[in-house]
């Protein structure tokens, strides 16, 4: 039972409603603690550089030629790879970060990913404010707050998603009469069952 | 002594420029005639080899073309694979189908101050946003 209602749901419709934009380039990154390929900064840096080298062809003689010069099949670099994404955001008029989950990261991979995009930032901000717009989602950790102090910070709370909560509940509560031919009071039963429940997970 | 020897040499010489220029109408009447019947057939030959070169051309421009997008796409998946990025779309259209049997789930965030802001604004307040707590909870 997938929950619809956690930080990660949030971040799709955060991507969804910029991908929207038609004057913004937007990329996005998922990390995953338990996926080798997603929980590093190369890792996430070559899945943005996918999606941007789909968004902007005229970039794939350069990075063909990048490609041969290194020789290497896979892309191991990860000041290449730095080089490169600079680059697109150099060309990309208007871009769109969302990296969901750095805490699913290691302390020192999310130390470089805050610094490499925070830095990048503010170099983008001197020319052109707002030209590149990075979007951190994650867990409340001390050094991620450190690494992020000059970021604008929203701290969600549990009452939040408090109408997301009673729509799952009451999905679900369907759901189940449905399946089982309760009546009416047994499905009320289990949408208090499941709220409580989802709140309950929600405060761990 | 010499006004008739000029005399003279304007006679004479008046008499070859006739003589050279009926010799030369001559000429033109025959070229005329010749280039007048070659010139109905040689007309279409022209004409028609204009054509093929015409059509030979935009055939030539097109596969041209056609190789040139060949490579191009060739160079596109080898860049691609070379960078190899992690498969996060599919990530992405996971979250958002298992959102979409929940029907405005979590849209709320979209009003929410300084999200609007960060997406919206033409010149946001902060470039950098950082959304944190809720844990997610039960992962599938």
């Amino acid at each position: 039972m997938l929950t619809v209602t956690g930080k990660t749901i949030l971040a799709s419709v955060i991507i969804e409603a910029c991908q929207i934009n038609q004057s913004f380039g937007t990329c996005y990154f998922y990390c995953k603690e338990t996926d080798p390929g997603k929980n590093d900064f190369v890792s996430v840096l070559k899945g943005l550089l996918h999606q941007l080298l789909v968004r902007c062809r005229d970039m794939v003689p350069y990075c063909y030629e990048k490609k041969l010069s290194s020789g290497e099949l896979n892309m191991a670099s990860s000041n290449l790879a730095q080089q490169l994404l600079e680059l697109f955001v150099q060309r990309i008029p208007k871009i769109y970060v969302i990296i969901d989950g750095i805490d699913e990261c290691d302390i020192t991979e999310r130390r470089l990913i805050t610094s490499f995009f925070t830095s990048l930032a503010e170099t983008c901000d001197e020319r052109d404010p707002g030209k590149l717009r990075v979007l951190f989602i994650s867990q409340d950790y001390a050094d991620i707050r450190r690494a992020l102090a000059t970021a604008s910070v929203l701290s969600l709370v549990p009452s939040d998603n408090e109408e997301d909560l009673k729509a799952y509940a009451r999905h679900w509560g369907q759901q189940i009469q449905l399946n089982h031919g309760l009546d009416d009071q047994g499905k009320e039963d289990i949408i208090d069952i499941t709220l409580a429940r989802a709140r309950g997970e929600h405060q761990k | 002594m010499f006004r008739a020897a000029w005399k003279d040499f304007n006679a004479r010489f008046k008499n070859i420029l006739n003589r050279l220029s009926r010799h030369r109408e001559f000429l033109e009447r025959q070229a005329a005639l010749l280039h007048f019947d070659q010139f109905q057939q040689s007309s279409q030959e022209a004409h028609q080899h204009v054509m093929q070169y015409q059509q030979d051309r935009v055939e030539i421009i097109d596969c041209f073309e056609k190789q040139e997008q060949e490579e191009s796409k060739k160079k596109f998946f080898e860049a691609l694979a070379w960078i190899s990025g992690a498969q996060t779309s599919q990530d992405h259209e996971s979250f958002c189908t298992e959102r979409a049997k929940y029907p405005g789930t979590g849209s709320w965030i979209l009003k929410q101050e300084k999200v609007h802001n960060w997406i919206e604004a033409d010149t946001p307040m902060n470039s950098i946003l950082w959304l944190n707590g809720i844990p997610g909870a039960g992962k599938c």
